[in-house]
């Protein structure tokens, strides 16, 4: 491929520059909503671009047609990326799934591979060839169908991107809005272009304007990038003025959802930014949940909340505010958060700075500008440091800051760039464009180099320079595009560096500058190097028209953009003032709030003083003061609240004092109470309450209606006193005149001189004078009919009460109506309080009837004294009879009859025992029932009976005829319930009759007659006893001397304590061991002192254990010191003493032990020392015993295996060798069994094991194991038991075994001949035996002493027939005596001998084996 | 058919030997001359029959004798107890099936363990 140079080379190449430079940064910016999509529009604008110029470079067709086929991926995707850009940047990014972005990918795709495969199709180009114009050449092609189905796409999507934008522009403003603008430009401009080229009105032919567009369009995305910062205006405005607060911001959508926050905010709520967007309130709230709760549904409110505990804890003012959008609908909510601490709270200074920041330094608080070096180089290009630039008045000072770096990075870079093409030029240009190059190289590096250049001048040179260059081309060329781009660039650039008016002149001067040109062209002055000559008017008129429309054009859109960059950086600008000022305004308040708080402090601690001393007076008052709300409901009560009613305060506060009501009081009184207090006036009366325990108290109380400022009533104040006292006393008094007004005595109250002052009604009733005739009267004057007052002053009542005595008397006075009555009167002084007589009282009691029945009294008095005297008489009368005979006379006396006679009940029968002397006819008298009829009914209904006349009587008996009997009484003489007998009085005087008195008096004397008569009894009976007492005593006395001497001379220790262990008695054995020689010494000591201090508790113990069980006799041992410090044993009986079933005490019988319990200790120790001795044999012997027999098994066991041929066949001689050798063995078991049995026993470790056993059983065994033996040696061996032995027996049968084989075995080994017999028998009922007889040769009777002596034999003769251990009849001896048995021996030298074994017959343990 | 398994539990390996020797034409022995392992191995085998010592070193005799009545895997087993303590003899006496006092009949052990069989 080749290239050439082409003119139009540089502004392509600029483009694809800036647009690399977008690239870039979007890039780094990508995380920014629209950048990401920017990037994608940039990158295929760039590969447009740069196709586009390697195509217009290309030489040949092939170069051309390749680089224009490659021209379609960024034709074709182009209108996609801007799709996507317009739509994400405006928000809609939820528009752009995956599938969106693949079906619009779909056309631009088919577009690119049918571009690069047009040749053969001709799809996209039918046709296409090279076209030149000048130096120009580019291909001229024919667009086949799929180019206008691209076209259409293309635009259609172009149309609807550039809605997406209208429509948010419309929605923006500010910065917004201005970046929209300038996109809007970027985008339309190359369609602009792009038009004018597909519909030919390219102003040179075949040049494709499009690509020329893109630099005004990447002209604008740069001023979009750098100028609005396109790409991170969000994050940036956001940074820069909320980050810099220290308030912190949260905005919530209307869901609660977190759409933003500032850093200040996140650090309140310690959630990082990141994390708090897209969550709800509460999610971010939740250690605060409360307050969401607070503001959940608040749109607007401005409050102060407390957060966190302790040291973390922090006030801060919260502002709620709504967000609407411009229909004013709720789109979320603002709430900011301050902090109100000391910490928190920001200074004025600092506000000052943020607002200073906000204003000037907006682009140095950006985090990476300026402060980080990335090498030199770089930081030259890019012009990372500040100039101190002056900005003009109106002029967003950001803005302006980064024009002016942006347009000395555009400078740095073109210098180069110049520097190179001046040297390119100096090789082969024209002198011209040498020139040209050198002097805008010149240029540049001073414009760009030497920034203390003010921007304005700067400017303004660089523009005049673009201006030069483009009248250059223009008239080099004429009016290629080349020229008048640079003549709108220096517009552009005018308007952006210095401002509207420059860029209007600028506007002019290039259009006038054109027309002049073309007006010098069409008269000749000059000729263009490449102008066609035919078309010379034409052209020159319209290419003057489409440039002044098109400059003019520009011009005014980038007017219009700035200006209303301008506004908005103005609104933004009066808003952070309007921030600020509202900030400070809040400062200012938070401070008077502050002090206005503090003085109401100090006001409030004054006042609380003051209040402190009101309060202490309330506290401390005698009186019961109350504070109650308007309902009565209780607020304060001060402690005599408490005191008074019962109540504490506690309870009473926010209780209604109605809990006081007593409910004796009525409603209409608390109607009338309720009223004065809602009056507003003071109400003052008494309460009769009720306190907490119920009872009742009077209070005088006052009532105060406290009002507010406004006049109302806030609350009740009661002052109370307790009157309970004086009103009680007020009623005492009331009480006391209502009880002498109402009272059944009379009463007057006399004044000083004794006259009359009251009298009460009792007295006008009983005397028949009114009060008005009493008034001043003398009382004895008055009922006595005396004109005038009598004198009475040294009568003994007037001395008496004068003297302040109370006198007491009677006085017969008489009544109105003159008859007589008798009064006995009291009459006392009143004293006044000094103590002077100031009344006189006298109270009076009619008794008149009392005097009557004192008469009556009297009369009954006198029967009495008779009844009296008759009984000492009667009392005096110790002879029966003589007793008798006085009853009856008294009797006759007492009530005047002349007979009386006394019968007593006997058997059945009334015997007559006295009479009076004229009845001498009825001595001996008995009466049956029948014959006195009236006796015997007095007799069953222990009533008197009385008869008026008994000489007229029906049944009157004879006997008493003599006596001509009128009146009779018979009265049953009753001594309890049982009546004794009866006694009979007459009169013989006709008509005189027994009074209701006189038998009431003979009851009584009946009853004084049974009275004596028992009382004769007893006397008689009580002689008997006495004498018999006397004797008792008499023997007792004996007795008891009898045994003191006992106790008295005996040598053991008696004593008696009482119940406290105090002795009560303690004989001279006692005494003695105590040390002391008289009782009186010992007597009130304590018993317990007796012992050792140890011992005291557990003696105690053993004492109160036998009170309280009450058991009779115990046993005990305790240690005593002796009065000689010895210590002595002693064991002690003690009784409990009782009386009258109580325990009064103990008593004691002790002795000396001492010597006793030395023994016993000596014997348990000796006991234990056995003890130990027969274990220690007990384990010699199981070891001895298995070291024997383990060997023994050993010998037997092979030998009989040998025997048996277990190691193979033996020879004769051998056989009996083993035979002796098993023999032996079986020997030397027997001796070792014996040796060990006998060793068991000596050491008392051999133990019975019994069990009831079959005495058959025990035959059959000695059978078997004896009858070989005997049969072996020619004897017979007989077994028999007799009949009448138990069938089971109780005991060892192994052991009696072993006795009987022992006995049986002997018998065997010393007889030769005859038999050997063993019965069993039973001797006795209780005892069984076992007889072993033998006719061997007998035992001497020397040797049967010694038989059963370990080691003895008879003869002590060794031989091999009778061989043995010698322990054989010795063990069997002390097996029996184990059991209980004896062995017995007889034995006859010549016939044989008898053992026989006698053992008794026992039952098991604990049962009864009949 | 198969002879029955006769374990011999003694520490005198004389003893162990004849008591095998004895019982070896009709059962089967297997002889331990330890206590603790007289255990181990009951855990693993049911004999017919046991020929038990008392003194032995590790667990006693008296021990094993209760573990295998403790135990109704046993409830078949045939326990001859050989000691020489005559009064071990009669405290274990109940336990066993048959107690022999040392120095035991071989005649006498081969006639109990017939019968035993």
């Amino acid at each position: 491929m080749q290239f050439e140079y082409s003119p139009y080379i540089p502004p392509l190449l600029i483009a694809a520059i800036v647009s690399a430079i977008v690239v870039i940064y979007a890039w780094m910016r990508r995380s920014a909503s629209g950048a990401l999509a920017l990037f994608v529009l940039a990158i295929f604008v760039l590969e447009w671009i740069l196709s586009y110029s390697l195509e217009i470079m290309g030489m040949g067709l092939e170069t051309k047609y390749f680089w224009g086929v490659m021209e379609y991926i960024g034709i074709a995707f182009v209108p996609y990326g801007w799709l996507i850009f317009s739509i994400a940047y405006s928000g809609q990014e939820r528009i752009l799934s995956r599938r969106f972005l693949i079906l619009t990918a779909l056309i631009p795709s088919v577009t690119v591979l049918l571009a690069w495969t047009t040749r053969w199709h001709g799809l996209v180009w039918s046709e296409y060839h090279i076209a030149s114009q000048g130096i120009f050449s580019a291909l001229e092609v024919s667009h086949g169908p799929w180019f206008f189905v691209h076209l259409f796409y293309s635009y259609t999507i172009l149309v609807i991107g550039a809605y997406f934008l209208v429509r948010v522009l419309f929605q923006r403003k500010g910065m917004y809005r201005g970046q929209i603008v300038a996109m809007l430009i970027a985008v339309l401009a190359p369609w602009v272009g792009n038009a004018l080229f597909l519909t030919g009105n390219s102003p040179i032919p075949y040049l494709d304007l499009t690509p020329f567009a893109f630099t005004v369009s990447v002209v604008a995305v740069a001023w979009a990038v750098f100028g609005f910062h396109l790409v991170d205006i969000t994050p940036l405005a956001r940074d820069s003025v909320v980050d810099s607060m220290r308030e912190g911001m949260i905005v919530l959508d209307v869901r609660g959802n977190v759409v933003d926050i500032n850093n200040a905010a996140a650090r309140m709520i310690g959630v990082p930014v990141a994390d708090a967007i897209g969550k709800t309130a509460d999610d971010i709230f939740s250690p605060w949940s409360y307050l969401v709760e607070r503001f959940r549904n608040i749109l607007e409110a401005k409050d102060e909340i407390l957060v966190g505990e302790g040291e973390a804890k922090r006030r801060y003012e919260v502002r709620l505010s709504p967000l609407q959008d411009q229909q004013s609908q709720l789109v979320g909510r603002v709430i900011m958060l301050r902090a109100m601490d000391e910490r928190g709270l920001p200074s004025p200074r600092f506000a000052a700075e943020a607002a200073t920041s906000l204003n000037n330094e907006h682009t140095t608080s950006r985090p990476e500008s300026g402060t980080k070096s990335r090498g030199w180089l770089i930081d030259f290009f890019l012009v990372t440091e500040q100039s101190d630039l002056k900005i003009p008045s109106g002029v967003n000072p950001n803005w302006y800051r980064s024009l002016e770096q942006n347009f000395t990075i555009a400078l740095r870079i073109g210098f180069p760039v110049l520097v190179i093409g001046t040297i390119i030029a100096s090789l082969g240009g024209s002198p011209q464009s040498l020139i040209l190059f050198l002097m805008n190289a010149m240029c540049g590096g001073i414009l760009a180099l030497a920034r203390r250049i003010p921007f304005r001048a700067r400017a303004a040179w660089a523009i005049f320079l673009v201006y030069a260059v483009g009248l250059v081309e223009i008239i080099g060329f004429f009016h290629l595009a080349g020229g008048l781009l640079l003549f709108i660039s220096a517009i552009i650039g005018a308007i952006l560096a210095i401002g509207r008016k420059a860029g209007l002149y600028t506007l002019f001067i290039t259009i006038i500058t054109l027309f002049f040109l073309e007006w010098g062209i069409s008269q000749g002055f000059f000729a263009p190097q490449a102008l066609q000559s035919s078309t010379l008017i034409e052209e020159l008129v319209s290419s003057f028209f489409i440039f002044s429309s098109i400059a003019s054009g520009v011009y005014f859109t980038m007017s219009a953009a700035l200006e209303n960059l301008n506004n908005s950086w103005h609104l933004e600008a009066q808003a952070a003032n309007l921030l600020q000022q509202e900030r400070d305004l809040l400062e200012q308040r938070v401070e008077e709030r502050t002090h206005d708080l503090a003085e109401a402090r100090d006001e409030a601690v004054i006042v609380s003083r003051q209040m402190q001393k009101y309060y202490l007076a309330i506290e401390q008052s005698g009186n019961t003061i109350v504070i109650t709300d308007t309902n009565g409901n209780i607020e304060y009560a001060n402690p005599r609240f408490e005191q008074t009613t019962g109540y504490s305060i506690a309870e009473a506060l926010g209780n209604n004092l109605r809990m006081l009501k007593s409910d004796h009081q009525s409603t209409d009184f608390y109607k009338q109470l309720w009223q004065t207090l809602s009056r507003g006036n003071i109400w003052r009366g008494e309460f009769l309450n009720k306190r907490k325990d119920g009872s009742l108290y009077w209070e005088a109380a006052t009532i105060a209606p406290l009002l507010d400022q406004a006049g109302m009533i806030t609350n009740f104040v009661a002052n109370k006193e307790d009157v309970t006292e004086s009103r009680q006393a007020q009623e005492q008094l009331q009480k006391l005149s209502r009880a002498v007004e109402q009272s059944g005595n009379t009463v007057i109250i006399m004044d000083r001189n004794g006259l009359i002052e009251y009298v009460n009604p009792k007295f006008s009733e009983l005397t028949g004078f009114s009060p008005e005739e009493a008034f001043g009267k003398s009382p004895i004057a008055l009922m006595n009919g005396l004109g005038s007052t009598p004198d009475f002053s040294q009568d003994q009542w007037w001395l008496t009460v004068n003297a302040g005595g109370i006198w007491r008397g009677e006085f017969r006075n008489h009544r109105k109506d003159g008859s007589v009555f008798w009064e006995s009167a009291t009459i006392a002084p009143v004293q006044n309080h000094r103590g002077d007589v100031i009344n006189f009282v006298e109270i009076k009691q009619d008794i008149t009837e009392q005097k009557v029945l004192q008469e009556q009294l009297q009369k009954q008095n006198e029967y009495l004294s008779i009844l009296h005297q008759v009984t000492l008489d009667l009392l005096d009368r110790r002879e029966i009879t003589d007793l008798l005979k006085t009853i009856v006379d008294r009797s006759a006396v007492l009530l005047d009859a002349p007979f009386s006679e006394l019968m007593l009940e006997k058997d059945g029968v009334l015997m007559v025992e006295a009479f009076t002397g004229n009845q001498q006819s009825l001595k001996g008298d008995r009466v049956t029932r029948g014959e006195a009829i009236l006796s015997w009914q007095a007799f069953d209904t222990r009533q008197p009976v009385v008869l008026d006349d008994y000489s007229t009587w029906e049944h009157r008996r004879e006997i008493y005829a003599p006596g001509k009997l009128h009146a009779t009484v018979d009265f049953p003489v009753l001594a309890g319930n049982r009546c004794l007998g009866i006694l009979a009085l007459g009169r013989s005087q006709p008509g005189y009759k027994f009074t209701t008195e006189q038998i009431e008096t003979g009851v009584l004397f009946a009853r004084l007659v049974a009275l004596v008569l028992d009382n004769a009894n007893l006397y008689d009976s009580a002689m008997q006893e006495i004498a018999e007492r006397k004797r008792a005593e008499y023997l007792l006395l004996e007795s008891e001397i009898r045994f003191r001497q006992i106790v008295e001379n005996a040598s053991d220790i008696i004593y008696r304590t009482d119940m406290d262990g105090n002795f009560t008695y303690a004989n001279p054995s006692a005494l003695k061991l105590m040390g002391y020689t008289r009782e009186e010494e010992a007597l009130g000591r304590n018993y317990l002192d007796l012992t050792t201090p140890e011992f005291r508790q557990k003696l105690k113990r053993f004492y109160d254990h036998q009170y309280l069980s009450k058991t009779q006799g115990t046993y005990y041992e305790f240690p005593v010191i002796t009065v000689d410090g010895q210590l002595i044993w002693v064991g002690q009986n003690v009784q409990i003493i009782l009386e009258n079933e109580q325990v009064v005490g103990f008593q004691s019988v002790a002795r000396n032990i001492t010597q006793l319990k030395q023994a016993q200790e000596a014997l348990a120790l000796s006991r234990d020392q056995a003890l130990d001795a027969s274990r220690f044999k007990s384990q010699l012997l199981s070891r001895v015993s298995h070291e024997l027999r383990t060997p023994l098994g050993g010998i037997l066991g092979y030998a009989e295996l040998l025997q048996y041929k277990a190691f193979g066949p033996l020879t004769e001689k051998q056989d009996v060798a083993l035979n002796n050798i098993i023999e032996s063995t079986h020997y030397l078991t027997n001796i070792v069994s014996d040796l060990l049995d006998e060793a068991q026993i000596e050491s008392r470790s051999l133990g019975l094991h019994n069990a009831y056993f079959s005495s058959v059983d025990l035959c059959e065994k000695i059978k078997s194991t004896m009858s070989t033996l005997a049969n072996k040696k020619g004897l017979t061996f007989l077994v028999d038991i007799a009949p009448d032995l138990p069938s089971e027996i109780y005991g060892d049968i192994t052991r009696l075994q072993q006795v009987i084989t022992n006995l049986a075995g002997n018998a065997v080994k010393f007889t030769r001949e005859g038999e050997v017999s063993v019965s069993l028998k039973r001797p006795t009922p209780t005892y069984w035996s076992i007889e072993v007889r033998d006719s061997g040769a007998g035992i001497p009777e020397s040797e049967r002493q010694n038989i059963f002596e370990p080691f003895r034999q008879v003869n002590n003769s060794i031989t091999r027939e009778n061989r043995g251990s010698g322990l054989g009849l010795a063990i069997t001896k002390q097996l029996v005596e184990l059991m209980g048995g004896q062995i017995h021996l007889e034995s006859q030298i010549g016939k044989g001998s008898l053992f026989a074994v006698i053992l008794p017959i026992i039952n098991a343990p604990g049962e009864y084996h009949g | 058919m198969d002879k029955p398994l006769a374990l011999v539990i003694e520490d005198d390996p004389q003893l162990s030997q004849i008591f095998t020797l004895t019982l070896s034409d009709l059962f089967e022995t297997e002889t331990i001359i330890d206590g603790s392992q007289a255990l181990v191995r009951l855990s693993e085998i049911v004999p017919k029959l046991v020929v038990l010592d008392i003194n032995l070193p590790g667990v006693s005799g008296a021990k094993i004798l209760s573990t295998i009545r403790s135990d109704t895997r046993f409830h078949a087993t045939r326990i001859i107890l050989a000691t020489a303590d005559s009064r071990q003899a009669d405290e274990l006496r109940d336990q066993a099936d048959i107690v022999l006092l040392k120095p035991i009949s071989t005649i006498q052990l081969r006639d109990f363990a017939e019968r035993l069989r």
